[in-house]
């Protein structure tokens, strides 16, 4: 009975060893899976477009299976020089930038030198999120692994750190300074994901590991089927009052109203204005806009665009139309936050110009609009926020006029922005450049949209290239264009 | 404001103990002593305790005091004083000019101007001459005088209303607080008016010259002040040789009109965006759009404001190439006072199921700010640009929601204060108005809004009501709506 026992006890022993060990092999060492990664990269100044500049810095990366380094896209551009550094070495080792995905915030490296390989170790990616508890946060400093500890404040649904791109977000609070640079986060072996903001109040938001597989996954940055995104602004029907007045029973249903739809792209058609959205994907939606995840509980609704469905793909929606439940079919549009009237985001793109008898003229755009600051006009700010003006796709701005004879008057001009020159509706460079090429009666007639505070000015057509060339000369600007 | 009450009581007692021969000059000037009440912007039905304030004036002819109006505003009492002479008078507001900041009191006790002869009205001094500008700053018991050269004279925003520009003289005599409304006195005529200040500089004081008290004294002839007209012209510098060749102007002379403001709809008639503006009533129009006047160079608004409300302005333009005469009849503009501070009338306000709603105002966006609350970016908008869209939205008056007092048949209602209800019950709102006909027409068994073009609302017409009855009395509101 005894030996029985004992024989018992040492299988028992064995077994537990086998299941450890394959475990044991893939522990996770910081040292041997998480590098320093330097990035060299071009910066630019949009006040003067012309003016390159370059910037190093350094942030983390953390080795993955099928031999690449994953990082945040955060300061990386498609033309950067990487170098990474590896846990206990001095050396640098060139890499490659295989694919940025700057909606999901996340980059994949490659290095060809082999050796480099030896000795890492490929961490694992947790298929399912904790929402308590403590985790790990390491990073390289100073040539030495630093390791805190962070505790779990919440999971929730927010917005991208480098697109609208609605996803899961891990918040979490640590006495770590300055992170946000693909800090790396650990779940025992696990990687949870990686930091992209840190906070004065110590709190740090973190891309989760089930974001980053789905990303790399739909290898929105290889051409793949991209990210999806709701296409349509809703507000909560917690006013009794408001699906009441649309015919709604309350006793029976629930959802949210739709308040603008087509924000990016032209509406479908599938969803209207007034429309309540009761399910979407089978998920119950309630009157904030809530769904409860098997996983997660209640998240927001904004997260099951990027839940379990990519661009192109359709999501049922139940929703209350005139007095009646219907059915239909959303076709997620795919995210481009180089979309819109004023696009938010610009990254991998040199800031594009005309300048042309001195008048300096660029598409609009957020970094733009953040870079003139104060001198912004109102008109600028007030569509930066998400407005329309129908018949535009997009605005180009007269930013800044280069004194010279030939634009007198005009020296502290702007920025406005182009209604239209020459006649020609001006929403891109390239309507500059083909309004600038047919000046009526030998004049450029500029005109400003409306709201500006001034309305019109009257440039010499002879002259301009000349003028144009002498103002280039003068001002030591290599080209009169970047397109 | 203590410390200035506390200074008048110390004047009561102190004065009757001294008598100091005084000039003419000095028996003109009067302090005035002003109790307060402003309204509550985001509130209506609400108004301030009462503040006591101080400042200035002087006695013109006909038995008047001229004083500023940023003295007399908002009274609810008056009370002046002559000169040594511990006595309290009561005065009221016979005219009130918000916008050049003048006013003219009268006090019904003839005994207020017996010995003392009103001060006349002189011409714009010249720059580098000497004034003395006479008043009771600080809340002080005594007369206080102070000299200073004129240094400066060109338009400047008055910053009473804001929003209106006019000739102002600037100074380095000493203004300060309660200065405001003195007489600024050459060769023993008033050639200014101390008004305000400029942190940003020092030394420098400013007064309203005689042009706008003339202008301003003119107006109230009828019986009625109608105010500084307008234009509506945007005129712009043209000094570009091409721009001019292209608006074929053969003379060193004359600036652009760049565009034509709503609702201006004779200008709108009259003239064209490019028309060349070369003289307005026989001032030339420099290239920079300014005019020599008097010896100085000032903008060419400073003619504009010398006409009454409804007169012809004679102006010379160039349109294609041809000099035309125009006689513009120039109006008060009404419907920007949202865009400046405003007077004498309490904000309207009309309350549904314990939603406050008010008019889109300066004051009410400042009112917003001083109570720490966000401002929505459509109201700044909504302010600044309305006058370059059209004659219908210029003559709108944006309506927000400014205050919510809850019940629990209204506490969800899920709009942020400061939204601007641009739709109720199917019907496009714009104005106060608009606003109580919409009110009165539901859609079936709801109030059915819209804010800020796309956010929706509701609430129930019977809910409505009921908490309408409840909250006038908890919140002791006089009444649901004031529309002015």
């Amino acid at each position: 009975m005894n030996i029985c026992t004992s024989n018992t006890i040492k299988f028992k022993v064995c077994l537990l060893l086998v299941l450890i060990c394959p475990l044991a092999l893939r522990a996770f060492s910081a040292e041997q899976s998480l590098v320093e990664i330097e990035i060299t990269k071009k910066t630019y100044n949009y006040r003067q477009p012309w003016l390159i500049n370059n910037q190093t810095g350094t942030k983390n990366g953390i080795i993955i299976d099928s031999q690449k380094i994953l990082t945040t896209a955060d300061g990386l551009t498609s033309d950067a020089t990487c170098r990474i550094r590896k846990g206990g070495e001095s050396s640098q080792i060139n890499a490659k930038i295989h694919s940025i995905d700057y909606e999901a915030n996340i980059a994949l490296l490659e290095v060809d030198d082999v050796k480099f390989w030896k000795s890492v170790k490929a961490v694992r990616l947790a298929k399912k999120l904790p929402q308590a508890g403590e985790l790990q946060i390491f990073r390289w400093r100073s040539g030495r692994i630093e390791e805190r500890a962070a505790e779990i404040i919440r999971l929730d649904v927010g917005n991208a750190k480098l697109s609208n791109l609605n996803h899961l977000i891990l918040l979490a609070s640590s006495e770590i300074n300055s992170a946000g640079w693909a800090e790396i986060v650990m779940k025992g072996n696990y990687l949870v994901g990686l930091t992209t903001a840190g906070s004065k109040s110590k709190m740090l938001s973190i891309l989760p590991s089930t974001v980053i597989q789905q990303a790399l996954k739909r290898g929105a940055c290889n051409q793949g089927p991209g990210h999806g995104f709701f296409d349509f602004f809703w507000t909560e029907t917690s006013n009794p009052a408001l699906p009441a007045s649309k015919g709604l029973n309350l006793e029976k249903e629930q959802g949210v109203l739709i308040t603008q739809t087509g924000i990016i792209y032209d509406a479908a058609g599938e969803l209207k204005e007034g429309d309540i959205v009761l399910t979407i994907d089978g998920f119950d939606i309630d009157s904030e806009g809530k769904y409860i995840d098997p996983l997660y509980g209640r998240l927001s609704l904004e997260g099951l665009c990027s839940r379990n469905h990519h661009a192109g793909e359709q999501i049922p929606m139940r929703i209350w139309r005139d007095l009646q439940v219907m059915e239909i079919n959303y076709t997620l549009p795919r995210s481009d936050f180089t979309r819109g009237l004023i696009p938010n985001f610009q990254h991998n793109q040199t800031p594009k110009y005309i300048i042309a008898g001195g008048c300096v003229f660029q598409p609009l755009n957020n970094s733009l609009i953040r870079s003139l600051g104060d001198s912004a006009s109102g008109m600028m700010n007030y569509y930066a926020k998400g407005r329309t003006i129908p018949g535009r796709t997009s605005l180009v701005a007269l930013t800044t006029v280069l004194p010279d004879d030939y634009n007198l008057n005009f020296e502290n001009l702007g920025p406005f922005i182009l209604d239209s020159i020459n006649g020609v509706k001006i929403e891109t460079l390239e309507d500059v450049s083909n309004a600038l090429a047919q000046p009526p009666n030998g004049y450029h007639k500029i005109k400003f949209m409306s709201d500006e505070y001034l309305q019109h000015i009257v440039l010499d057509a002879e002259t301009l290239a000349t003028a144009t060339e002498r103002i280039l000369e003068n001002y030591r600007i290599p080209a009169a264009a970047s397109l | 404001m203590r410390l200035i009450f506390f200074f008048l009581i110390t004047t009561l007692s102190l004065i009757s103990t001294k008598h100091i021969q005084a000039d003419d000059s000095e028996r003109a000037v009067v302090k005035i002593v002003n109790f307060s009440q402003m309204p509550d912007w985001t509130e209506p039905w609400k108004f301030s305790r009462v503040y006591p304030s101080a400042g200035s004036g002087f006695i013109i002819e006909g038995n008047r005091i001229m004083t500023n109006a940023h003295v007399v505003s908002w009274s609810r009492q008056l009370m002046v004083f002559r000169h040594q002479d511990p006595k309290p008078y009561q005065a009221r507001i016979e005219y009130i000019g918000h916008d050049c900041d003048l006013a003219v009191l009268k006090v019904d006790d003839p005994a207020f101007f017996e010995g003392i002869k009103g001060l006349s009205i002189g011409t714009l001094p010249k720059v580098r001459s000497t004034v003395t500008a006479y008043g009771y700053p600080a809340g002080g018991q005594q007369i206080s005088y102070t000299r200073g050269v004129i240094s400066r004279i060109e338009s400047q925003t008055y910053s009473h209303i804001v929003n209106r520009s006019f000739l102002t003289i600037q100074s380095d005599a000493a203004l300060n607080p309660g200065n405001s409304g003195g007489p600024a006195i050459q060769d023993g005529s008033v050639v200014g008016v101390s008004f305000q200040g400029n942190p940003d500089l020092e030394n420098a004081g400013f007064f309203i010259p005689p042009e706008v008290i003339n202008h301003f004294l003119t107006d109230i002839e009828d019986g009625v002040y109608h105010g500084f007209p307008d234009s509506g012209l945007s005129i712009v510098s043209l000094h570009n040789p091409a721009f001019r060749e292209y608006l074929k102007l053969n003379t060193d002379s004359g600036a652009r009109i760049d565009r034509i403001f709503h609702p201006f709809p004779e200008s709108q008639k009259l003239l064209k965006d490019n028309d060349v503006l070369l003289d307005i009533n026989g001032y030339a129009v420099g290239s920079d759009g300014m005019i020599a006047y008097e010896g100085n160079r000032v903008e060419n608004s400073v003619v504009f404001d010398k006409f009454q409300h409804g007169e012809k302005v004679p102006l010379k333009i160039l349109r294609d190439g041809e000099v035309e005469a125009i006689d513009l009849p120039v109006f008060v503009n009404p419907e920007d006072r949202i865009s400046g501070n405003q007077y004498d009338q309490p904000p309207p306000y009309l309350i549904i199921g314990g939603l406050v709603f008010t008019e889109l105002s300066s004051d009410y966006i400042r009112a917003m700010r001083r109570s720490k609350r966000s401002v929505h970016a459509d109201s700044f908008y909504e302010i600044i640009f309305r006058n370059v869209k059209d004659e219908a939205t210029a003559r709108a008056k944006p309506i927000v929601l400014s205050s919510k007092l809850n019940h629990p048949d209204n506490i969800d209602f899920n709009i942020s204060l400061g939204g601007i209800l641009t739709e109720l019950n199917g019907l496009p709102i714009q104005s106060m108005q608009s606003l109580k006909k919409a009110s009165e027409n539901p859609l079936g068994n709801f109030h059915q809004f819209k804010f800020n073009q796309y956010e929706p609302e509701a609430i129930h017409i019977e809910a409505a009501k009921a908490i309408n009855d409840l909250i006038m009395e908890e919140y002791n509101i006089p009444a649901i709506s004031r529309l002015n």
